[in-house]
């Protein structure tokens, strides 16, 4: 081992990146356990990439072999059904950590200067990770999938020319065919990653290099302190991953991914059809606009709506500059906790509806 | 690990002819038994693990606030 670390060393520069890394610290205080939300989301993605890969061993995108293939996959591939739920059920605990990671970094002020372009990033990888989603939504080609990707391309429509021209270049046509699941297939594991991870990089390299944000409360107290991040926090990083794998094995293991029926685009959309749960929040907005307010389609200014609450949330650090929290305007002060009720609420009204 | 390593024995693309000779019915998972004990395994595996940890984090953070002032500043950048 020594004399590995020596060759290394002989032909990689690494004392400074060692160095670097024992003098890492995070800082130590009551609300410590929110710097941990990162850590499980690079766990999650892993647990992604992994099964993910696996899946694409067996996984044919096809008109005709995206469901069989899947078919064949959960019946006489050893392990297959584990696998496919694993990565189900991950993308969905992915997700869940993210909406925590991003409440939390909004709730703590964590995008106060000189962190500004850490929360862009962050608010970017967000919007690719839910788009991973909805693109692996269609992959399993069953009769679900098609009716909500049918949802969720129309829905850009209603924002005129551009939205049209967004719906026809994901579509690949007027419907859902073959085409669509090509397209969808190339974006979920190619297109999405492409963007994803050197901005995932770009992320991460921002962290280290401006640490991680004190909330300001703890910052007036003034009484907090450091751990190293090796091995103090890591320790506590892994607890959180351990508990997390064994949630999704057990997810996994105890509810099978659901296989559902081989899409038929000639089909009648299913009665009552819900997009996945990080979408409900948008779908119950769509939902609340009237059919026509003042001669202009409702979907048209919902789309128009939820855009520029999109962007404010983008540029958040720069709408909400004052590092002193007692002198921000009332509006902004209170803009992140009304935030996240809103998609709370509306969640839980598009689950129990 | 003959369940995984098989995984990647399977062709691309099912074949009819392939399926035919497999004897796995369709849609058959584990008996719930089986799906039980493993996952009792499984959690008394990260259990113990975790117990490991837990005893781990108090003896670095114990070393860490046992460290001089000086020693921490110099190699920490901070003093806690």
């Amino acid at each position: 081992m020594r004399q590995l670390r020596h060759w290394l060393r002989e032909r990689i520069e690494l004392e400074g990146l060692l160095r670097f890394l024992k003098g890492k610290t995070v800082p130590h205080h009551r609300h410590s356990y929110i710097y941990l939300s990162g850590g499980v989301l690079l766990f999650l993605l892993a647990i992604q990439v992994i099964s993910g890969t696996l899946l694409l061993a067996h996984y044919s995108p096809g008109e005709n072999t995206a469901f069989e293939s899947i078919v064949h996959l959960v019946t006489q591939v050893p392990m297959g059904a584990y696998i496919r739920s694993i990565h189900s059920w991950g993308a969905n605990l992915m997700v869940f950590f993210l909406f925590l990671h991003l409440f939390c970094v909004l709730l703590y002020k964590g995008y106060r200067r000189p962190r500004e372009l850490t929360w862009m990033g962050g608010f970017l990888l967000f919007i690719l990770v839910l788009a991973s989603g909805f693109s692996g939504y269609l992959l399993p080609w069953n009769q679900l999938a098609l009716a909500a990707t049918k949802v969720g391309t129309d829905a850009p429509r209603a924002l005129g020319l551009p939205g049209i021209w967004i719906s026809l270049l994901l579509r690949g046509g007027q419907d859902i065919t073959g085409v669509t699941l090509g397209r969808f297939f190339a974006l979920h594991v190619w297109g999405l990653p492409l963007l994803f991870f050197p901005l995932l990089a770009l992320h991460l390299f921002l962290v280290q290099m401006q640490g991680m944000a004190v909330p300001p409360s703890i910052e007036r107290e003034g009484g907090y302190g450091v751990i190293p991040f090796f091995p103090n926090f890591l320790y506590r990083d892994l607890v959180l991953w351990l508990l997390t794998l064994g949630v999704v094995l057990t997810l996994a293991v105890l509810f099978p991914w659901p296989l559902g029926e081989k899409a038929d685009p000639l089909a009648p959309t299913p009665e009552g059809i819900k997009p996945e749960w990080y979408f409900l929040f948008l779908f119950q907005t769509l939902k609340l606009f009237p059919a026509r307010i003042m001669g202009i389609s409702g979907e048209s200014i919902a789309m128009i709506v939820i855009l520029w609450v999109a962007l404010a949330t983008f540029l958040y650090p720069f709408i909400d500059r004052q590092a002193e929290p007692t002198k921000t305007p009332l509006l902004l002060r209170l803009a992140p906790y009304l935030g996240i009720s809103y998609v709370l609420f509306m969640t839980l009204w598009g689950l129990l509806s | 690990m003959k369940r995984l390593w098989s995984f990647f024995l399977f062709p691309l693309v099912p074949s009819p002819a392939l399926a035919a000779t497999q004897k796995v019915p369709p849609l058959r998972l584990d008996p719930l038994l089986d799906r039980i004990l493993f996952l009792l395994l499984l959690w008394l595996i990260i259990i113990a693990l975790i117990v490991i940890l837990r005893w781990k984090i108090q003896l670095a953070d114990a070393l860490y606030r046992m460290m001089p002032k000086e020693v921490r500043k110099s190699e920490h950048g901070k003093e806690s």
